[in-house]
């Protein structure tokens, strides 16, 4: 079920010939959920991380995967654990490992996640996000807490081709997407059906660089 | 193919594409061009040479120039919505189908009724409008504005909305190249093969500037073949980006700002593209070659169509292939306006006679350089000829004058560097005194400014400073790959004097054409004390308008200099600053215009109450159902009645996702609140809510709100909607600033969590039909102010709390937002035999009022806990922010005005927010003010108006009538003072 209140219509959209410039689908059933680090515990969460999850939390700008989560880095001592919605509720599960060294709260419900791909996804993302996208410079596992069109998201580079994911304020998300049809309209941009999030192991991830 | 109709044509050359004829219309007659004209040039084609009319005396005018400086030839581009007023013909590049229309006349461009302004230009001196329309006062508005808002003025804007679309984009580089001529190009060429990440950006259509213009050889090529062999070598590199059509307007800390008009040369922009992008351009280094521009000479009816820069002449020639006129005359202070003639002389025209301002001797010499060229060493005096040159008045040095015939004068004043962009950041222009011109004074880092931009105007010179530009921009960034050596051009003579003016001459000598300053005018700025560059621009308007003196701030500067017997350095130079071209709004605006302009926040029932016909308003950000109206309402008054006494005799479900969520959790979590809200949150159990309110430094009162403990370490604290960024940023600053030491942590979970109200006497009745069975809300398990998490019957997991707005037994119940649409759905299927109805944010107020609660209108940043009636609040056993100032006795006066409630004394009678208290019986000055309403409405459960307000010793006026007046409509209404609870005053609805 889509997260969100739109109309999601796969199909084409803007520029109706040619490769679309830009591929996007939603990515369903994501559970989120911000850890921010007790005071001066950020080192100690980052250890109960890796004991737990398989992988430390990222102290820059970065994701870290782990065997069936991601933790993606939003500030000093503050990060936004990302996997499948499961039956168990993301919070409860990272209450455990976190006690005591990290405030755990869950934001399943507050934020939209999108996918994105296309031969001229970096030009449409220019249109809004000031950050250098250029692969010299921002590349796989990147990750971004940044503005766009007045909005605050974040922004996850997935891979090479480049494919990219950002999380999107839910309150403001019908904003975020007259923002990304009026910035791909002129290279053309086609809605795919949405997914469900799967989370990608690290070694599989690399595997699925095209 | 070549048309007959462009008469002006030449026969061969220029850079056009002549298969490719374009139809064009200039004050509804039809002509032809090619492809690679500009609108000028295709009218010089055409042997058009009137295209406007000045801005104050509405003299005929023609081009002066090829490029962004035109102060003349502004057209009216394009009809109708996409009419854009005041654009320069030098700079449209010719499309098929182009309309354009001149402005500025009445009501024909060759006949024109304000031009008996000229007659009358005495009055029109510096400082008219001072002057002439200071008296009477009263004539301002209704006689001398529209006055003159008709006769000066450029054109006009179209009412319209704008049809195209346009567009923002960040763009990054390590070199930012501004300018496509021989400089720029070579610094491109140079920073690119050094490896870095280059932008080159030109205004122009076409890179190259002056080697399109200039019959000029560079590397052994013709400069035109050069200059498009470079850019075919530069756009084949991948980290180079080649954008022409682009302006770098300004320089901004860290940033350029540049327009590229994608879509200009074309009579519609293709559907779904741009009109016009505003870059944002990241550069690490940029380099300035924005060459530069040639100065008038001034001498009398300097303004005349055919009075044309040297270097435009030459562009027009060479470029464009058209001859500006057949018989010409040069009028130069310098060795460049030479190879004018010889230009000329190779297009097939007569060169009548080469006038040099210089001494003799210099003169005889060029004249053996350049053998075949008549010379004169004089001045030309004057020009003749009403819509077009016809002869010009010579004076020797030697005193003779001679009268020549021609239909062309060009002249040359020597060349000013483009310096705009060095500016920007707050460095002025420095003055060389050798040269005779300004260079760029303490330019930012970061900045290299190279070739004729620096004065440096031979060839040669620029293309070598051009490539050590590149050379040092690239290895200032780390890209140090090893370059072949600078191209190789001629090094012309660039000697010159500066004629400012001619003397003694008469007609008008312009100083400015587009502001129509002359050098009387000058001098009278500086006759009454108007001395200072800063008030000489302003005295005059000289420098002002769309082109901003490009051609005539140093010529103005210098007159002032002579006047006052200072050198040019120290009368000073006017800033520039951005943009060095006009920028329409619309491209600064972008995406964001209309609904767009700024971001539109939604909360979760959104949708679900726009399929009930919600009517929707804005506050702040979210777009919040307003009333839900049912078939056959007219206006909100009736549903909004409806609402009110569904929730206060049955149940009704509103939506308060919006209210500000922030999950406060720690060891100190509890000490934190005790910090931050005026009362004690500490104290509170596990599974309560209390209200709060927090206070500003100042001691007025900022937010109120619920905190609720989830666990003795968290809790979950409401905000209202309007303060709920407030607050937030408020938490962070005093955690982060005040009291690091406290281990608390919290975040915003207001998108996380669709939170929605269910009140009335049978909302328990309700929420039972959708809770898991075993959830038990009974009144003794789930009291008044209880919270805890619960279950839906559909296995969603989330909170309820017991509190109130509306005063009646109530509940706010909150889920994960993607699960807030299908509660919604849940709650409504289940109460349908309840009866039950979601209300709006009227029905909110309405019943908010009659409670006495406050809102925005109360808590408004000028009230104090003891006006609003909640001193009792502020507690005595611990510190909190505002505590201290708070108790400044003028806050905790009883003078002050405070909170009341209010109703009609004529049950019918109507009351309005804004209303102002006075004394009855007293007179309705401000005098006698004694507060004013802030709330009001039409309470069904007491079938009239109520309201609440702020009066001054309020509590104690209970039972007072006092009058609400509104002075603005002439309205007032007797009103009694009382409680501020109007509905179940002792609170037995929400406990049962």
């Amino acid at each position: 079920m889509a997260e969100h209140d739109l109309a999601w219509v796969p199909g084409r959209f803007g520029r109706p010939h040619g490769t679309p410039g830009l591929r996007v689908h939603e990515l369903t059933d994501v559970a989120l959920a911000s850890i921010v680090a007790r005071r001066g515990q950020a080192t100690a969460a980052a250890t109960a991380a890796e004991r737990s999850f398989g992988c430390r939390l990222p102290d820059r700008a970065r994701v870290e995967l782990g065997h069936d989560i991601a933790f993606l880095w939003v500030g000093p001592g503050q990060w936004l654990a990302v996997t499948g919605l499961a039956t168990t509720d993301l919070e409860s599960r990272l209450a455990g490992p976190f006690a005591g060294v990290a405030a755990v709260v869950d934001q399943s419900g507050g934020r939209v996640m999108l996918e994105l791909e296309g031969p001229r996804v970096r030009d449409v993302l220019a249109k809004g996000f000031s950050i250098d996208l250029d692969p010299r410079v921002f590349t796989a596992g990147r990750v971004a807490a940044t503005l766009v069109a007045h909005l605050h998201v974040q922004l996850w580079q997935v891979d090479d081709a480049p494919r990219y994911r950002i999380l999107v304020v839910r309150t403001y998300f019908a904003s975020f997407w007259r923002w990304l049809g009026s910035s791909a309209a002129e290279f053309g941009g086609e809605v795919l059906e949405s997914r469900r999030y799967v989370h990608t192991a690290p070694a599989a991830a690399t595997q699925s660089c095209p | 193919m070549s048309d007959p109709s462009q008469s002006a044509r030449l026969a061969a050359g220029g850079l056009l594409d002549r298969n490719d004829v374009r139809r064009f219309r200039f004050d509804g007659r039809e002509f032809l061009g090619y492809a690679g004209d500009t609108l000028a040039s295709a009218l010089v084609a055409n042997g058009v040479r009137l295209l406007g009319r000045s801005f104050k005396y509405h003299r005929p005018r023609g081009l002066l120039s090829a490029g962004p400086e035109e102060p003349n030839a502004l057209v009216e581009l394009r009809t109708g919505a996409r009419r854009e007023p005041n654009t320069r013909a030098t700079g449209i590049e010719l499309y098929d189908g182009l309309e354009a229309a001149s402005q500025n006349r009445w009501p024909s461009l060759h006949f024109d009724v304000n031009a008996v302004n000229g007659l009358f230009s005495s009055i029109f001196v510096a400082g008219f409008y001072y002057k002439t329309f200071m008296w009477p006062a009263s004539f301002w508005e209704k006689v001398y504005e529209p006055l003159i808002r008709r006769a000066a003025g450029l054109g006009k804007p179209p009412l319209e909305p704008d049809p195209d679309q346009y567009d923002k984009a960040w763009l990054h580089c390590d070199v930012l190249v501004i300018g496509g001529g021989p400089t720029g190009l070579a610094a491109a060429l140079a920073a690119a093969r050094a490896g870095a990440r280059v932008v080159i950006a030109d205004e122009d259509f076409v890179l190259g500037g002056r080697a399109l213009a200039e019959r000029l050889t560079i590397d052994d090529k013709p400069s035109a073949r050069w200059a498009h062999d470079v850019v075919a070598e530069l756009r084949s590199m991948p980290d180079v980006r080649v954008m022409p059509r682009t302006t770098v307007f300004g320089a901004y800390d860290g940033m350029y700002g540049a327009v590229e008009r994608v879509n200009d040369h074309v009579a519609q922009p293709p559907d779904f593209e741009p009109r016009q992008r505003v870059w944002r351009i990241v550069a690490r280094q940029a380099v300035l070659a924005a060459g530069a521009i040639e100065r008038p000479l001034t001498f009398g009816d300097n303004d005349r169509p055919g009075v044309m820069l040297a270097g435009a002449v030459r562009s027009y020639l060479n470029r464009f292939a058209v001859r500006p006129g057949r018989r010409a005359v040069v009028f130069t202070d310098n060795d460049d306006g030479w190879s004018t003639a010889a230009d000329l002389l190779v297009a097939g025209a007569d060169v009548a006679a080469v006038v040099d301002a210089r001494n003799p001797e210099t003169v005889r010499e060029l004249a053996r350089q350049w053998p075949g060229v008549e010379s004169i060493a004089g001045v030309v005096t004057r020009a003749h000829g009403g819509h077009g040159v016809r002869e010009v008045e010579v004076r020797t040095h030697a005193r003779a004058t001679h009268r020549i015939p021609c239909d062309l004068l060009a002249t040359s004043g020597g060349w000013t560097p483009t310096l705009h962009l060095t500016s920007h950041r707050g460095a002025r222009p420095r003055f060389d005194a050798t040269r005779a011109m300004f260079v760029p004074g303490d330019v930012a880092a970061g900045l290299i400014v190279a070739g004729a931009a620096n004065g440096e105007f031979a060839l040669a010179d620029a293309l070598e400073s051009g490539h050590r530009a590149g050379v040092t921009a690239a290895a200032a960034v780390g890209c140090t790959r090893a370059v072949p050596a600078p191209p190789a051009g001629e090094r012309e003579s660039t000697r010159g004097e500066s004629l400012w003016r001619v003397r003694n001459c008469r007609g008008k000598s312009f100083v400015d054409f587009q502001n129509d300053v002359t050098t009387t005018d000058v001098e009278l700025a500086e006759r009454e004390g108007f001395r200072s560059v800063e008030h000489l621009k302003r005295y005059t308007t000289l420098g002002m308008a769309t082109d901003q003196g490009k051609t005539s701030n140093v010529t103005g500067l210098a007159l002032m200099a002579e006047r006052t017997s200072r050198s040019i350095e120290a009368t000073g130079v006017t800033a520039f600053r951005p943009p060095y071209t006009p920028v329409t709004m619309g491209a600064l605006a972008g995406h964001h215009r209309g609904r767009d302009f700024r971001p539109t926040r939604l909360p979760p029932s959104h949708a679900w109450a726009a399929r009930r016909g919600a009517v929707f308003m804005e506050t702040g950000p979210w777009l919040r159902a307003q009333w839900f109206p049912q078939v056959g309402d007219q206006d909100w008054f009736v549903p909004t009645c409806r609402e009110v006494l569904a929730v206060r005799t049955g149940v009704g479900v509103c939506d308060v996702s919006t209210l500000g969520k922030i999950d406060v959790q720690g060891p100190d979590a509890g000490a934190f609140l005790d910090r931050l809200y005026a009362n004690v949150m500490s104290s509170l159990a596990v599974g309560r809510v209390r209200y709060g309110i927090m206070l500003r430094e100042d001691g007025f009162v900022m937010d109120d709100g619920t905190a609720a403990r989830l666990a003795p370490d968290r809790f979950v604290i409401t905000t209202t909607t309007a303060h709920a960024v407030k607050v937030y940023q408020h938490m962070h600053f005093c955690h982060q600033v005040l009291w690091p030491a406290l281990d608390v942590q919290f975040v915003s979970v207001t998108d996380q969590w669709a939170q929605y109200a269910v009140a009335g006497p049978r909302s328990r009745e309700l929420l039972r039909r959708v809770l898991d069975p075993a959830c038990d809300i009974s009144n003794a398990a789930f009291p008044y102010m209880a919270a805890g998490p619960i279950a839906l019957r559909d296995g969603q997991r989330g909170r309820l709390f017991r509190i109130s707005f509306s005063g009646e037994l109530a509940y706010e119940v909150a889920v994960p937002a993607r699960g807030g649409e299908a509660l919604m759905e849940a709650l409504f299927e289940a109460g349908r035999d309840l009866g039950v109805l979601p209300y709006g944010l009227e029905a909110l107020n309405v019943m908010r009022i009659e409670k006495g609660h406050m809102t925005a209108n109360e808590l408004n940043g000028q009230t104090t806990a003891h006006d609003l009636g909640l001193e009792r609040m502020l507690s005595g056993k611990k510190d909190f922010v505002g505590a201290t100032l708070a108790r400044r006795a003028h806050l905790v006066d009883p003078a002050r005005p405070r909170l009341v409630g209010l109703r009609p004394i004529d049950p019918r009678a109507r009351i309005a927010g804004g209303m102002h208290f006075v004394p009855r019986g007293a007179e309705r000055i401000a005098a006698n003010d004694q507060g004013h309403v802030t709330s009001v409405g039409y309470s069904p459960s007491l079938q009239q108006w109520i309201g609440l307000g702020l009066l001054a010793r309020g509590p104690e006026r209970h039972g007072e009538h006092v009058l609400a007046c509104d002075p603005l409509r002439g309205t007032e209404t007797l009103v009694e003072i009382g409680s501020t609870v109007f509905v179940d005053p002792e609170g037995a609805r929400l406990r049962g």
